[in-house]
């Protein structure tokens, strides 16, 4: 084969170059509807490109023919691909089934195979030649019957696809697949026209095919279609696969309500299809729910619950309307999304199922995310990367600009450029040295495709700058293309990518100044060449004739140029901006409804979170609510088939025991309250609901009060299911309500008085008792202020400390001196409380207010009392003070004359009866005049006033001196007196007078008191003589006691020495010192001794008697052991028993302690007092003498003998001194008589006490008690 | 006679103090008599008496002093009080070797001043 290069293949080669993107970038995509179909037309494209392209490039006919008849491996296909795209992309695809796809593909596949064997039978092209038309040199052909086969089936499949996405034009509101199905028919639709414009022999050049030029538009409405309207990124079929497979019901109407789109989830709903259902009105779609229909007329926004259906087919739903809004933000329908919530999506008492599980489709990835570069580290991934540019997202844009547009002509840009460098240096490689040509190509070429990798890698670059570089170069050739030719097709060709490049490349005003760049270069060359001044350089090598021949062709065509290429950037422009704003919308629209669908998922599984959670909430309140729910069969007998657990709380069973007893419930009800039961339960299953209060007994006994309320389900035909219910314990409540009952009694029925008043101190409420105290009625006494009861006899400073009080919120406690309504005083003891209510705001002031008239009265007269009572005790006092009379009446009379509340002037006396009977003497006074100090000092009884006084036992008074006051002297003042006879018993002692001022009236209350004073004064007075006798008698007496002691014991003492004389000298005598004796002198000397002892014994009694009388008496107290005490007296005593021929015995009792304390020898003499006065009054028996032990505390000493016996007359009192039993004194037993007045002195002086027990005849037991105690310190 | 024990009476009463110095002359004992309570010091200075009868009522000094006085001065000797007083007498118990109330017989004087001799 044989190439030469020719100008007219590089549009075909670059359109080539894109087809080729969009078929790899399609076919990468192939998942999406459509997108396999898109491929295969992109391959045809390419096919037919290359095809033509190397025919026209081939130098002979065989070179041309062969490329030419691979074309139709393009040309037969393509519109086959296109009708199986269209099927595809609107849908359809079920009809572009596998039988349908190899059906439609005979006549294509014959017609390949025929244009390759077309030179034997012609069927495609009866001649073939080479046509040469200047400097392009083309295939001719004329064409054989199967052409027309395949022109008409072509034409006929690209109408089928042109007419199926003409319908999704006309359908799909959505700018979206509008616009991809605008991109495309220009895809497909545009090289056609341009071939039919050739076959038809309309080509500007003859056999010139217009197709490439065509397909330069082809490629570009591709890009848009891949790049601007993401054709192979989201179909319209990928769209249904979303809406469709929607849970949720989808319908859209336009602006007159039409429906336009529905998806399958709402064809279910609805009951309709889509076929039945497009375009109609929405009323006659949603006829069946007229409430619905009238709800949603005309409602652009909304989101919603409703209800379709009834009973157990009852259904709810979420609808949302919202607006569709067209690109120019123009309401263009509405959306109406409907979303299945299920039966009964409401909580209630029903028994609880299992959550609605509401299907959540996947979330489909977002359309509007750029599509991410595959990191393949592979060759291939590398290779594809190289040309799958992604995006630029750092790029800067240009402010007004649309970032996505500018961002995806950039990727568009750099792709170009990449596909252009890299297919123009394996061009440089292959092709180019293989064609002859004037120039060599080498250099140039090497610097443009360095410029071209520039411009594709180094993407940093600033776009514009590298689109300028781009439009320089393009422009560079263009004009290097009219030096060298003058005006050529190729020259015009490069102008026009210039333009256009620029057009679609930059921006509306880049186009422009491109377009008068081109036009002003043109027109430069066409000037100098039309008018010969230059002629371009290969023609002049060549000596052809330039183009344009003359100045006036030049211009024609110039204009023709500016005109064709204004129309093509306007129609560019104008295509690139509504494709911008198109593509903006239905991002947004795609946007929107992804939106619609994360709303619908967010609220779905809210949704299910909700009724999760409600569910949740809802056993949790039902089990955990202070009351027990129940059901019941819906008859008379209540039977229990439900209690919920909280029963255990109220009544203590646990809930198996009302599963097990389904009757437990009628047997814990109160007796009291069986009849109010059975009415409910009638009630309830007569009117469908009842309530009642009644007690059920707990299972500890206690009775719970429940509040029941009752409901009657019924199922829908109205036929009693059973009967369900509310326990709940109103125990409290009802024990509250009776505490309040009680206190509301308490208030009522108080004894005191109850005031609540507002803040403002207006009366609420009085209860009863204040009616009462007060004489104010209840509707007398509301709406007044308390101070209709203020006497004002309290300080206005007494009202406002309360005042203060209670508004600071604090108790207010004091007493008032009230009025009652008929102007009595009383007293009230009061306690003011404010009342906050639970928010602490201070809402009333209640009073309690006692009635306290009788207290205070009481508390004056015990005032009285007390103050009377004082006195009087300090006049007793006085009289306790170690004062003589006068001194103790003059103090008295102070007193008397200084209390306070007697009217008396500080002057008065006191008179006392004293030595003459019948007369009183005064003894104190007081301011007395002088002149009645000696006329009053004596004044007989009946004389006067005081002598009246004092005559009548009776207080006299007056108010007046008057004839009654006999004692009237010179310069009397007028006076009054009270006259107060002083009383002991009914003896008159004395007169206390008294002054008063005249006009005193008499009180009795004064009377009374000066009475009492009257007694008081007599008693001390009384009391004060006698105290004063008796002290004179009692010193008397001491004064002769202790001389009697003194003297007797004086007279012991001065007795006893001689005594010593006595005796003394007798024994000296006795022992014969002095010379012998005769029996008569000793005899004589023994009776002087024994006298002597005698009388010393007589001294020594006298003496102790002497002593114990004056209590001088004293006791040295030892240890001693009672035994040997015994046993002294038991030697001393035997003997003088024995001289009388008496038994004397001695014993002591074991429980006698071995030691005791006392004085042992004062013991010793009462042992042997009492034992020689038994021995002497004994004449024969025994004496004996025993210790024994009475009592723990008490030890005894008995003396017992068997003697005369003492008479009973006489046993009180042998004790007293100098006492004998009568007759006893003798020869025998004489004795001083003191003996047992010492013994009983000395054992009361020991604590201790004598007893006697004597018979005549019998004998006699003295019995000594003594108490046992303990040394000191022992 | 260096065997002959020495006893000192003070008494004032002439009749008792020659009783007392009787019976102890007749037990064998040397005696000598202050009758005021204003030789005894001198008495005491000639020898240490065995034995000291002491009533305590005497014109120029008191019986308890002289007893304390006796008592610093040879605690061995043995002195008897002798009273009337009951009272007094108790009060001197403790101090004393004997206490004897008048009357005194003969025999409890004797009987004090036995076991006295050689």
């Amino acid at each position: 084969m044989v190439f030469e290069y020719t100008p007219y293949i590089l549009p075909l080669i670059a359109a080539a170059l894109i087809t080729i993107v969009i078929m790899g970038y399609a076919w990468l995509h192939r998942s999406t509807n459509g997108a396999t179909a898109l491929a295969f037309i992109a391959a045809s494209i390419t096919l037919w490109l290359l095809g033509y392209a190397l025919e026209v490039a081939g130098s002979n006919l065989e070179t041309k023919y062969f490329w030419g008849a691979a074309q139709y491996i393009g040309i037969a296909s393509a519109p086959y691909f296109w009708m199986i795209f269209g099927y595809q992309y609107s849908g359809r695809e079920r009809k572009s089934s596998r039988t349908f796809v190899l059906a439609t593909a005979v006549i294509p596949i014959i017609t390949i195979l025929l244009a390759f064997t077309t030179r034997w039978h012609g069927l495609i092209w009866n001649e073939y030649y080479i046509a040469r038309q200047g400097d392009f040199i083309s295939l001719g052909v004329g064409h054989g019957p199967w052409f027309w086969v395949h022109f008409a089936y072509s034409y006929l499949s690209l109408l089928i696809g042109s007419i199926l996405l003409g319908r999704l034009l006309l359908r799909r509101r959505q700018e979206l697949y509008r616009g991809q199905a605008i991109s495309l028919l220009i895809t497909v639709l545009t090289p056609w026209i341009g071939n039919a414009l050739y076959l038809t022999g309309n080509s500007p050049i003859p056999n010139l095919d217009l197709t490439p030029f065509a397909f330069t538009i082809t490629a570009v409405a591709l890009a848009w279609a891949v790049f601007g309207f993401r054709l192979v990124d989201i179909s319209p079929l990928a769209r249904e696969q979303v809406i469709d497979s929607m849970q949720d019901g989808m319908v859209v109407l336009n602006r007159r309500g039409h429906l336009v789109d529905i998806n399958p989830a709402a064809e279910r709903m609805l009951g309709v299809t889509a076929l039945m259902a497009l375009g109609k009105e929405a009323g006659e779609i949603f006829a069946p729910w007229p409430h619905l229909l009238e709800r949603f007329r005309g409602v652009t926004e909304i989101n919603e619950e409703i209800v379709v259906g009834r009973g157990n087919a009852q259904l709810h739903y979420l609808l949302r309307i919202s607006t569709l809004l067209d690109p120019q933000q123009q309401p263009a329908g509405r959306v109406l999304m409907i979303h299945p919530l299920g039966v009964n999506p409401s909580p209630g008492l029903a028994p609880v199922e299992t959550p609605q599980r509401v299907a959540v489709s996947p979330l489909p990835r977002k359309a509007s995310e750029p599509i991410p570069a595959p990191l393949s580290p592979s060759f291939w991934g590398r290779l594809t990367s190289f040309f799958r540019v992604p995006l630029k997202l750092d790029l800067p844009i240009p402010e007004g600009a649309n970032p996505s547009w500018y961002r995806t002509r950039e990727r568009i840009f750099t792709v170009i450029t990449r596909l252009a460098a890299v297919i123009g240096s394996v061009s440089i490689l292959t092709v180019i040295p293989a064609m002859s040509t004037v120039v060599d190509p080498l250099l140039p070429f090497g610097i443009i495709l360095f410029l071209l990798f520039v411009l594709g890698l180094a993407r940093n670059i600033q776009y514009e700058i590298r689109i300028g570089v781009f439009l320089f170069l393009i422009y560079g050739f263009g004009f290097i293309e009219a030096l060298n030719y003058g005006y050529s097709v190729e020259c015009f060709i490069f102008f026009m990518s210039f333009v256009v490049t620029s057009a679609v490349m930059t921006s509306r005003r880049g186009a422009i100044t491109t377009l008068l760049v081109a036009f002003v270069t043109l027109g430069t060359f066409a000037t100098l060449i039309g008018s010969q001044s230059f002629i371009p350089l290969v023609t002049k090598a060549y000596n052809d004739i330039p183009a344009p021949a003359t100045v006036q062709a030049g211009i024609t065509s110039l204009v023709v140029f500016a005109a064709g290429m204004s129309a093509v950037v306007a129609a560019i422009t104008i295509l690139l901006e509504n494709v911008q704003t198109a593509w903006q919308k239905e991002s947004q629209a795609v946007n929107l409804l992804q939106q619609e669908r994360d709303l619908l998922d967010q609220r779905v599984t809210e949704r299910t979170h909700e009724l999760q959670s409600a569910e949740i909430k809802y056993r949790t309140l039902v089990e955990q609510l202070p009351v027990a729910v129940y059901r019941d069969e819906a008859d008379e007998s209540g039977t229990n088939s439900y209690m919920s657990p909280q029963i255990e709380t109220l009544l203590g069973y646990p809930q198996s025991e009302w599963e097990r007893d389904p009757a437990l419930w009628e047997k814990l009800l109160h007796p009291d309250d069986r009849a109010t039961i059975l009415e409910t339960i009638g009630e309830t299953l007569r009117q469908g609901t009842a309530v009642a209060e009644y007690r059920l007994l707990a299972q500890d006994g206690r009775t719970v009060w429940v509040r029941d309320e009752a409901t009657l389900v019924r199922d829908e035909n109205g036929k009693p299911l059973y009967v369900q219910g509310v326990l709940e314990d109103i125990t409290a409540r009802r024990q509250a309500d009776e505490q309040l009952r009680k206190l509301s009694q308490v208030v009522e029925q108080s004894g005191s008085s109850i005031v609540i008043t507002n803040v403002n101190g207006i009366i609420e409420y009085v209860n009863p008792h204040f009616t009462k105290a007060s004489g104010y009625t209840f509707e007398e006494a509301v709406g007044q202020r308390p101070n209709i009861i203020k006497s004002g006899r309290q300080s206005l400073e007494f009202y406002q400390e309360m005042w203060q009080t209670i508004s600071a919120g604090q108790t207010w406690r004091g007493v008032f001196h009230n009025q009652r309504k008929d102007g009595t005083l009383f007293w009230e003891s009061a306690t003011i409380t404010p009342v906050h209510s639970p928010d602490g705001v201070l809402t009333h002031y209640v009073a309690i207010e006692d009635d306290i008239t009788h207290e205070k009265e009481m508390e004056e007269a015990l005032q009285q009392a007390y103050q009377n009572q004082s006195v009087l005790n300090s006049l007793l006092n006085i009289a306790l003070e170690n004062l003589t009379l006068d001194a103790m009446l003059e103090r008295a009379l102070d007193i008397i004359l200084t209390i306070p509340w007697l009217p008396t002037r500080p002057q008065g006396g006191i008179f006392l009866v004293e030595r003459q009977p019948g007369i009183l003497a005064l003894k104190a006074q007081r301011n007395l005049d002088g002149a009645l100090l000696t006329m009053c000092a004596l004044v007989p009884f009946g004389h006067c006033l005081c002598g009246r006084a004092a005559a009548n036992a009776r207080i006299e008074f007056a108010d007046c001196v008057d004839e009654r006051h006999e004692n009237q002297y010179e310069g009397i003042q007028p006076h009054g007196h009270y006259n107060v006879p002083i009383l002991f018993r009914d003896e008159v002692l004395g007169v206390l007078v008294l002054y008063l001022d005249v006009g005193r009236v008499r009180e009795p209350r004064e009377v009374t008191f000066l009475e009492a004073i009257g007694n008081t004064l007599a008693d001390m007075i009384r009391d004060k003589q006698a105290e004063e006798a008796l002290a004179q008698a009692r010193d008397q007496a001491l004064e002769a006691s202790r001389f009697k002691s003194q003297l007797l014991s004086r007279v012991s003492h001065e007795l006893r020495t001689p005594l010593g004389g006595i005796l003394g000298y007798a024994e000296l005598l006795q022992t014969e010192i002095f010379g012998p004796l005769t029996t008569a002198q000793n005899d004589a000397l023994g009776n002087v001794i024994e006298s002597t002892h005698y009388l010393t014994g007589l001294v020594n009694d006298l003496l102790d008697e002497a002593q114990a009388e004056a209590g001088a008496l004293a006791l040295y107290p030892e240890v001693f052991e009672p035994t040997a005490l015994l046993n002294k007296i038991e030697t001393a005593l035997t003997v003088l028993a024995n001289k009388k021929g008496l038994t004397f015995n001695a014993h002591i009792a074991p429980e006698v302690p071995e030691k005791l304390y006392g004085d042992v020898h004062r013991l010793q003499q009462i042992i042997v007092n009492l034992v020689g006065n038994a021995v002497k009054f004994t004449i024969q028996g025994e004496v004996c003498v025993t210790l024994i032990r009475p009592t723990p505390a008490q030890w005894a000493i008995e003396v017992r003998d068997t003697g005369a016996g003492i008479p009973s007359t006489e046993q009180q009192t042998i004790f007293e001194p100098f006492r004998q039993v009568s007759n006893s004194i003798s020869r025998e037993n004489r004795g001083s008589g003191l003996g047992l007045a010492i013994v009983k002195h000395l054992i009361e002086l020991m604590g201790g006490r004598i007893a006697l027990e004597s018979e005549i005849g019998q004998g006699s037991v003295f019995t000594v008690y003594l108490p046992i105690t303990n040394a000191p310190g022992v | 006679m260096p065997n002959t024990p020495y006893a000192i009476v003070i008494e004032d009463d002439p009749h008792l103090s020659v009783i007392y110095q009787t019976a102890l002359q007749q037990a064998g004992f040397d005696t000598a008599l202050d009758v005021n309570g204003d030789l005894y010091p001198s008495l005491l200075d000639s020898a240490e008496p065995a034995l000291v009868l002491l009533d305590l009522h005497l014109p120029f000094a008191l019986g308890s002093d002289i007893l304390e006085i006796i008592r610093a001065r040879y605690p061995k000797t043995v002195v008897a009080v002798i009273t009337a007083d009951f009272i007094i007498a108790k009060t001197l118990a403790e101090k004393a070797d004997h206490v004897l109330i008048k009357p005194v017989s003969i025999a409890s004087i004797l009987k004090v001043a036995a076991p006295l001799k050689g």
